[in-house]
């Protein structure tokens, strides 16, 4: 497996005040990695500086280029949706393939035009006419036309309702996902991209509170729900965050065997939304 | 793919003034020319007060008006597009848009700058020479057959091409001359946060004004003044010879001076730091 973005040791300050550091992490080929954590944790610092946007200490590879040296290069194999509403609200439809055909050499033209179809998007439409939900389709339009080995999204779903969400990430799962490419995305809505990621990087105080692969988490963390009078034999095996739910208690162990809790009540594998919350807010990691 | 014409066209797409006034213009003009044409008399003009053998010096000064209209239209509307042309797309953050582009920040930089002093004067001068012999036509059509005026409305190919060749040449001459002014103004929207406008003009200003109340002197107003204007010399008016006039407006002497070549070099430290600000800024 080929590695697409290595870390180690990248840490970024503002005015003295750290948005990542000395943070390690790897990202592997026909992957799809959540980067999750908090406003403010550093989730846009660090895909800011994989897409070479912004200079970091420490190393950082990105498809065995630096990205802030190498950007210009590296951008043939990157795409990104930063945020959402970035397309300027001047440009036609016609224009924003116009553009990216002139400048992407791994622009396949026809396959945007094939997607539009589908929508309400028309040729002749610009920017500021369509609705936020039509802007995200336009950019996804672009992005699924081009060839490239990773795509980073940075929260690409703010602001737009249910359908528009569902729409996006399916299509990306269906017509733009294979074993060649990888994706990196920023979310606050875990729950929506819960069930497409193949890993997961949560994030806080621009520190790693977990790396893992989707299906290691099983083995590593354990949600048991107890009632009150058990809660202090529960609390013996040290738990790393608990809390109430109608008036049991949850609670979330790390390296505890599945037998070894199962005595005390009911235990589950966490979401991630759940292991998420549990982590922000549990022990520092 | 190529980039380069791209992001040229780009450039129009979004600033479309940039074309539709000098074609407003070109458009007012040949209706003038219309509607003057259709409401003269060949037979009552007074042949006596428009005297003179000139009519090939004429004939160039009649195209200059146009010409001169729409130069002078044009840099006003090319001094908002620089003010604007890196400073509007991290307003609307569309910068992140086009940062996601395999484009160089160089070529972005250089692609409004070629907009400004080469590809926009050009298709000015371009759009001049069609409108002109139009509104020749137009003329020609109307007064040809009158023993009175026919004199005034003689085509003459050889002059036309000597205008137009020493136009194009002015235009690439004065594209050098003002290269300084333009990387000056792309530095400054490259690297402001607001007020582009207000950042363009008070750097100057100030310095010219402080001298002024410093020391009495102008030296610093003189000196931007001098490079602010086309160097195409006032004088005489005279239109009796087409070989004086076109001497006159020729601005290829200014190749030879060293102002013009130091002004290139000062436009290229200008340009180059417009392109480290727009590579390396990170406020978005």
């Amino acid at each position: 497996m080929t590695t697409v973005i290595e870390a180690r040791g990248l840490s970024k300050s503002y005015r003295r005040t750290p948005a990542l550091d000395r943070v390690s992490f790897a990202v592997q080929a026909g992957r799809i990695v959540g980067l999750i954590g908090p406003n403010g944790a550093g989730k846009t610092t660090a895909l800011k500086a994989i897409l070479g946007l912004t200079p970091f200490e420490g190393e950082l590879s990105v498809l065995g280029k630096d990205p802030y040296r190498e950007r210009d290069a590296l951008m043939q194999d990157v795409c990104f949706i930063a945020d959402v509403a970035v397309l300027p609200k001047w440009l036609r439809v016609s224009q924003a393939l116009e553009f990216v055909a002139g400048v992407h050499p791994k622009f396949e033209r026809a396959r945007a035009e094939e997607f539009l179809r589908k929508t309400d998007i028309r040729m002749q439409s610009r920017v500021r006419e369509l609705s936020k939900g039509m802007v995200t389709q336009l950019h996804l339009a672009l992005i699924l036309a081009i060839d490239a080995r990773l795509l980073v999204l940075d929260e690409p779903t703010l602001g737009l309702d249910l359908l528009y969400r569902r729409q996006f990430y399916d299509t990306l799962l269906n017509d733009y996902f294979d074993r060649e490419r990888t994706i990196l995305l920023t979310t606050h809505q875990v729950e929506e991209v819960e069930h497409l990621l193949t890993d997961v990087i949560f994030i806080k105080h621009g520190h790693i509170a977990l790396d893992s692969a989707v299906e290691g988490i099983a083995g590593r963390y354990v949600q048991l729900t107890v009632r009150p009078d058990q809660a202090s034999r529960a609390r013996e095996l040290k738990p790393f965050y608990e809390r109430e739910i109608f008036g049991r208690v949850a609670m979330f162990f790390e390296g505890r065997s599945a037998e070894e809790l199962g005595a005390l009540g009911e235990i589950r594998t966490p979401s991630i939304a759940d292991l998420f919350v549990a982590k922000m807010q549990g022990a520092p990691a | 793919m190529n980039t380069l014409p791209t992001l040229i066209r780009r450039e129009f797409w979004e600033h479309r003034v940039l074309w539709m006034v000098p074609v407003a213009v070109a458009a007012c003009y040949l209706l003038f020319a219309i509607v003057a044409g259709s409401m003269m008399n060949p037979a009552q003009m007074n042949a006596a007060r428009m005297s003179g053998e000139g009519s090939p010096a004429l004939f160039v000064g009649v195209q200059m008006v146009l010409i001169g209209f729409l130069f002078v239209l044009v840099s006003i509307v090319l001094f908002f597009y620089l003010a604007d042309s890196l400073y509007a797309e991290r307003r609307d953050r569309s910068i992140l848009f086009w940062k996601s582009l395999p484009v160089s920040d160089s070529a972005t930089v250089l692609s409004k700058l070629l907009v400004a002093l080469i590809v926009t004067p050009i298709g000015v001068l371009l759009l001049s020479m069609v409108v002109n012999a139009l509104a020749f036509l137009i003329f020609y059509v109307r007064l040809h057959d009158s023993p009175a005026t026919s004199g005034y409305v003689r085509w003459d190919t050889a002059t036309w091409f000597r205008l137009y060749g020493t136009l194009f040449l002015n235009v690439l001459v004065l594209a050098l001359w003002y290269a300084p002014v333009a990387a000056y103004q792309l530095m400054v929207s490259a690297w402001v946060r607001s007020a582009v406008f207000v950042w363009t003009i008070l750097p100057p200003l100030v310095l010219a004004l402080g001298e002024k109340l410093m020391f009495d002197s102008w030296n610093i107003g003189r000196f931007l003044l001098y490079r602010l204007s086309t160097g195409i010399g006032g004088g005489s008016t005279d239109l009796a010879s087409v070989d004086q006039f076109l001497g006159r407006i020729s601005l290829l002497e200014r190749l030879r001076q060293p102002d013009l070549w130091g002004g290139v070099a000062v436009a290229a430290v200008f340009v180059y730091a417009a392109i480290r600000i727009r590579r390396y800024r990170d406020d978005t």
